[in-house]
C-alpha cells in the first residue's frame, strides 16, 4: 500500500499520495518533533516544509522500504537547523539529547500509600533518564518500534540502541530498590532486556 | 496490587495489553482456562494501558489547517495553459457570474478539489455542474467535489470569473465574507484588505463575516472596508481584467506592483519603501511587461529597471 503511494508520488504526481503519507503520519510526526522542541509553531512550519519539500523533490526522491521513518529522520534534521539558526543550540550533539517526555500515571490505579511512593519515585526517575534514553523508550515502548527502526530513526546502532535500553533499566533498577517490581518498571524491564 | 504482578512482569502478556493481536488466542485461551483470573487480567491490561506519556495536544483542527497551507502551495495538476476565454452567450436559463476574489484566510475541508493557476497564466476550469471558471494568474480554488452537486460552495484565493449554471445555492466564500447568487450576475473584486463587489447584472447578495449583508442590483457596487459596506458605480458587462485591463483609481503602488507580479510572474524589488505608498491612477494592461512598467513609472515619476531573474527594480 504504502509502496504504491510512494510511487505514485515519485512517478505520477499524485498529490492524493502526498495526502496519503500526511495523514498517515502528522501525528506521529508533529509529537515526536514537539518532544524535541516545545515549541508548537517551530514544529508546525517543519512539518509543512518537509511535505513541501517531499512534493518539490518528489521525482528525485528514492526508494525507501520505510517512508514513515524517512519522514522522522527528515524532520528531526529540520527542526535542528532551525534551532541552530535561532542560536538556540550550537551543536547536533547537543540537540540529539533535547528529546524530553513527562511520563503519567492515572490516579485509577494507585489503591494505597505504598503504591503512590512507588509511582512518584518511578516518574522522578523516568523523568531523570537523558534525551537519548526517554526517546529509545518512547520509540520502542510507546510507539512500538522495533530495534532496527529506532537505530535507524536515531541514527545509532542496534548496539548503541540495546546500551541506552540497558542504561535506562539499570538506572530505574538502582532508585526504585525494593519498589522495582510494583510498578510499570517490572515489564519495563521484562520487554527491554 | 500484587496478585496482578505476574501479569506486568510478563512479557507476552505486556505485549498483548498494549495491543499486539498475535497475542490474542494465547490470552483468550489462558481466560478459559482460568476464569478466576478475569478481574486480575483485566486489571493488569487497565494498568499497563494506563501509564501514559503526556503528548502534545494536536487539534484536528490545526491538522487541517496544516494541511490547507500544504495543498495551497503545490500544483496538483499539470495541465496549466494560457487561455483565451471563449465566453459564449449561454441560454437564458445561464447565469453570468465574474468573481474576482482575495482570499487569503480559507478553510479546504477533506476531499477538496483543487484548481490552480500559476503566476503568469490563467486557466480554464469546468466544474462538475457546468458552470465554467477562469482563474486569473496566481489563483486556486477548491470545492468538494462530493458535496458540490448538492452544495455549490467554492473557496478561492486570487481572482477568477465565474459563469455560472441556474441551479442550487452557489456560493463563493473568502476571508472576508461570502458572496451568493440570487438568480442573477454579478462580479466581485477582492484583494488582502479589500473586498470590492460590482454587480453587473441581476442580483446578488453580500454577506460578511459579521452576518451584515447587501443586496446588489444591476449597475451596483460596494467597497468593504473597515466593516462597512461603501457604495460604487460599475461599468460595462465584465470585469475588464479578462481582457487584460486593469484599472485603477487611486490605488496604491503596492497594490498595483502585485498585480504587475502575477501577470507577468516578475519580482517588484523596491529600492525605495516609500514607493509602495504612493497613489496610483491609470490603466495598465498584461500585453507587455516594459510598457506597462514605462506606463506606471511615467506617471509616478519613478525609475525602473527589468533585471535578469524575473525581477524588475523600481526606484524614485
Amino acid at each position: 500500500m504504502e509502496q504504491k503511494h510512494w510511487k505514485a508520488l515519485k512517478e505520477n504526481d499524485d498529490a492524493n499520495a502526498l495526502k496519503y503519507f500526511y495523514d498517515q503520519y502528522i501525528k506521529l510526526l508533529y509529537k515526536y518533533g514537539y518532544h524535541f522542541c516545545q515549541d508548537a509553531a517551530l514544529v508546525e512550519d517543519c512539518v509543512q516544509d518537509l511535505y513541501l519539500r517531499l512534493w518539490e523533490k518528489r521525482r528525485s526522491l528514492g526508494e525507501t522500504d520505510n517512508v514513515k521513518l524517512y519522514l522522522m529522520v527528515s524532520l528531526k534534521r529540520s527542526i535542528f537547523e532551525k534551532l541552530k539558526k535561532n542560536n538556540k543550540v550550537t551543536s547536533d550533539d547537543q540537540i540529539e539529547d533535547t528529546f524530553d517526555v513527562s511520563f503519567t500515571m492515572e490516579e485509577s490505579i494507585i489503591h494505597s500509600e505504598t503504591d503512590k511512593i512507588n509511582k512518584d519515585k518511578l516518574l522522578k526517575t523516568l523523568a531523570s533518564l537523558s534525551g537519548r534514553q526517554k526517546e529509545v523508550i518512547y520509540l520502542r515502548f510507546y510507539n512500538g518500534f522495533t530495534p532496527e527502526e529506532v537505530s535507524e530513526v536515531m541514527n545509532i546502532s542496534n548496539q548503541s540502541v540495546r546500551n541506552l535500553q540497558a542504561s535506562a533499566l539499570k538506572k530505574m533498577r538502582n532508585n526504585m530498590g525494593d519498589g522495582l517490581n510494583l510498578l510499570l518498571i517490572g515489564f519495563l524491564i521484562e520487554n527491554f532486556q | 496490587m500484587s496478585s496482578i504482578d505476574k501479569y506486568i512482569e510478563n512479557k507476552d502478556f505486556v505485549n498483548w495489553a498494549l495491543g499486539d493481536s498475535s497475542y490474542d488466542e494465547q490470552w483468550q485461551q489462558y481466560l478459559v482456562q482460568h476464569p478466576e483470573e478475569k478481574d486480575d487480567v483485566e486489571e493488569a491490561k487497565a494498568f499497563i494501558q494506563k501509564t501514559q506519556i503526556k503528548e502534545p495536544y494536536f487539534s484536528v483542527q490545526r491538522e487541517k489547517e496544516i494541511w490547507d497551507q500544504i495543498s495551497s502551495n503545490i500544483v496538483p495538476s499539470k495541465t496549466v495553459k494560457e487561455v483565451k476565454l471563449p465566453w459564449v452567450k449561454y441560454a437564458a436559463a445561464m447565469i453570468a457570474l465574474g468573481l474576482m476574489i482575495g482570499f487569503y484566510y480559507y478553510n479546504f475541508v477533506p476531499s477538496n478539489h483543487v484548481e490552480m493557476a500559476h503566476q503568469g497564466f490563467t486557466k480554464d476550469v469546468q466544474l462538475p455542474d457546468g458552470s465554467k471558471v477562469a482563474l486569473n494568474a496566481g489563483t486556486s480554488i477548491s470545492y468538494n467535489k462530493d458535496e458540490f452537486t448538492d452544495e455549490r460552495r467554492i473557496e478561492l484565493n486570487g481572482e477568477a470569473f465565474f459563469d455560472v449554471k441556474k441551479g442550487s445555492l452557489f456560493q463563493v466564500q473568502s476571508a472576508k465574507g461570502n458572496v451568493t447568487v440570487l438568480g442573477t450576475s454579478f462580479n466581485i473584486f477582492a484583494r488582502k484588505d479589500s473586498w470590492v463587489i460590482e454587480c453587473f447584472s441581476g442580483k446578488v447578495l453580500v454577506e460578511d463575516r459579521k452576518g451584515k449583508t447587501v443586496t446588489l442590483t444591476k449597475g451596483e457596487g460596494v467597497k468593504y472596508a473597515k466593516g462597512e459596506f461603501i457604495i460604487l458605480d460599475t461599468f460595462g458587462d465584465t470585469p475588464s481584467w479578462q481582457e487584460g485591463i486593469f484599472t485603477y483609481k487611486n490605488e496604491s503602488l503596492e497594490q498595483v506592483f502585485q498585480e504587475v507580479q502575477r501577470q507577468f510572474n516578475v519580482r517588484i524589488i523596491y529600492q525605495n519603501k516609500e514607493i509602495q505608498h504612493l497613489r496610483f491612477t491609470g490603466t495598465i494592461t498584461n500585453k507587455s511587461l516594459s510598457t506597462t512598467m514605462k506606463v506606471i513609472s511615467k506617471t509616478m515619476g519613478i525609475n525602473f529597471e527589468i533585471k535578469k531573474n524575473q525581477e524588475v527594480e523600481v526606484s524614485m
